[in-house]
């Protein structure tokens, strides 16, 4: 019984102290009449968990929504009537968006021209527009990556770009009945790295 | 040059040479009869035999015979005719068409399911149902894809495995490809095949191991149509390894 009163009674004193423990504030801090404060915080960065096992791969950080494909027509030959090529910033895992800006450039495979593959006239130019950069195409951007925006979430709103609206639209017109085709390719980085151009 | 047909009254099998029924030895009783294979071939009979070399008397018909020198792919040994100066001619019969059919039938047939799984390989045999683990997300607008961005990928030093999930988001209208690249040098370290949306493959070997150390990378993801796996719009994000010791 004695034994187990000692045990109580070193409980209750570890239970006093501990909230003190947890919060780094000592005990002398606590007596407002003392002008000698102390104060402590543990800074603990433990990285023993971090690495992901098989049962618990890393998700995606979140995502960057892109056009699938290019799909152009007679009608559209202007900026106006031009087909939706925008690039937003979307949630993947559980609705999370990075707060770091997203820097988003994009090149084309053949040169802002479509192409049938046939052998005479087999190309068709054409050009794409987003909002705060000028017109991309084979004049001005051959195959090389262009930046054409930086995408960010933010907790102050005036900051936020989650997406920069652009459109596709013909320069040329077909000669062929046939299929024209090119591909876009996006390059996604927080980092600040420039794509190499090919 | 003229030979003669000799009766034998042990020939054991016959052929219709213009109407006529003409026995010949088979292979079985030749070999009975010349064990150690001690004869002389002096042409061969048969329908489709080309060069010419002589005629054979039997009764009273003449028949062409040819040098035996012809594909045994196209035509069959069926037996042997005795001739005079103890010599014999060959009889030969064309491969029959039903007996190419059949070859071809069975080619087909075995062609069949080896197309069926060359297709299907296409897709990545690791890839598997998967949901991120706080749920997904997106709304996809209509004729875009949502890339996946992975701002580090860590694993442990020393190894070559990363556990991420390589994951092509389910709303997707694609397959994706992952190719993985070190920036630096530009090599290539990991290359996935073709993910269907809502799969993801979760454990990435690289083709080397790595020490501690941040490594940057270039995620390649190139995006296919789910009908006719048509290249569309692709991305390339940059990213990096972290090694951990």
């Amino acid at each position: 019984m004695k034994k187990l009163k000692v045990f109580l009674t070193g409980a209750m004193a570890f239970a006093m102290m501990m909230p003190m423990a947890l919060t780094g504030v000592s005990a002398k801090e606590s007596d407002p009449t003392s002008t000698d404060y102390e104060s402590s915080a543990e800074v603990n960065y433990d990285t023993r968990n971090v690495i992901p096992d098989p049962d618990n791969p890393t998700d995606p950080d979140w995502g960057v929504q892109i056009p699938e494909s290019v799909k152009l027509t007679k009608d559209t030959k202007a900026e106006a009537s031009g087909v939706d090529v925008s690039v937003s910033l979307v949630a993947i895992n559980g609705g999370t968006i990075t707060k770091d800006p997203v820097d988003v450039y994009v090149r084309s495979a053949n040169g802002y021209q479509l192409d049938s593959g046939v052998a005479t006239n087999r190309k068709v130019a054409y050009a794409v527009k987003y909002e705060t950069v000028a017109e991309l195409n084979t004049t001005t951007n051959g195959k090389n990556f262009m930046k054409i925006a930086t995408l960010k979430d933010s907790d102050t709103p005036a900051d936020v770009k989650l997406t920069e609206k652009g459109k596709a639209y013909l320069l040329g017109t077909a000669t062929k009945t046939t299929a024209y085709k090119d591909t876009l390719v996006y390059v996604v980085t927080t980092n600040g790295t420039t794509p190499t151009n090919p | 040059m003229e030979l003669i047909y000799e009766s034998k009254s042990n020939y054991d099998k016959k052929i219709k040479i213009r109407g006529s029924s003409c026995p010949f030895y088979s292979k079985k009783a030749m070999k009975k009869i010349h064990p150690q294979g001690d004869f002389i071939i002096a042409g061969s009979v048969g329908k489709g035999l080309k060069k010419k070399i002589g005629e054979l008397h039997y009764r009273n018909k003449t028949i062409d015979y040819y040098a035996n020198n012809y594909s045994r792919v196209r035509f069959k040994l069926r037996g042997y005719i005795a001739v005079n100066e103890n010599r014999y001619i060959e009889v030969v019969q064309p491969k029959g068409i039903q007996r190419l059919i059949l070859l071809l039938s069975i080619l087909l047939l075995l062609l069949i399911p080896l197309i069926y799984v060359l297709q299907g390989s296409d897709i990545d045999p690791s890839a598997k149902n998967y949901v991120p683990s706080n749920g997904e997300e997106i709304k996809t607008d209509p004729d875009h894809i949502a890339l996946p961005s992975y701002e580090k990928l860590i694993m442990k030093a020393g190894t070559d495995t990363a556990y991420v999930a390589l994951y092509n988001p389910s709303q997707n209208p694609c397959y994706f490809k992952f190719t993985i690249y070190l920036r630096d040098s530009e090599a290539k370290i990991f290359e996935s095949k073709m993910i269907p949306p809502g799969q993801a493959v979760t454990e990435i070997k690289f083709d080397k191991n790595f020490n501690e150390g941040v490594y940057p990378i270039s995620i390649k993801i190139d995006a296919f149509s789910l009908e006719k796996k048509e290249v569309l719009n692709g991305g390339l994000i940059e990213s990096r390894i972290v090694a951990m010791e």
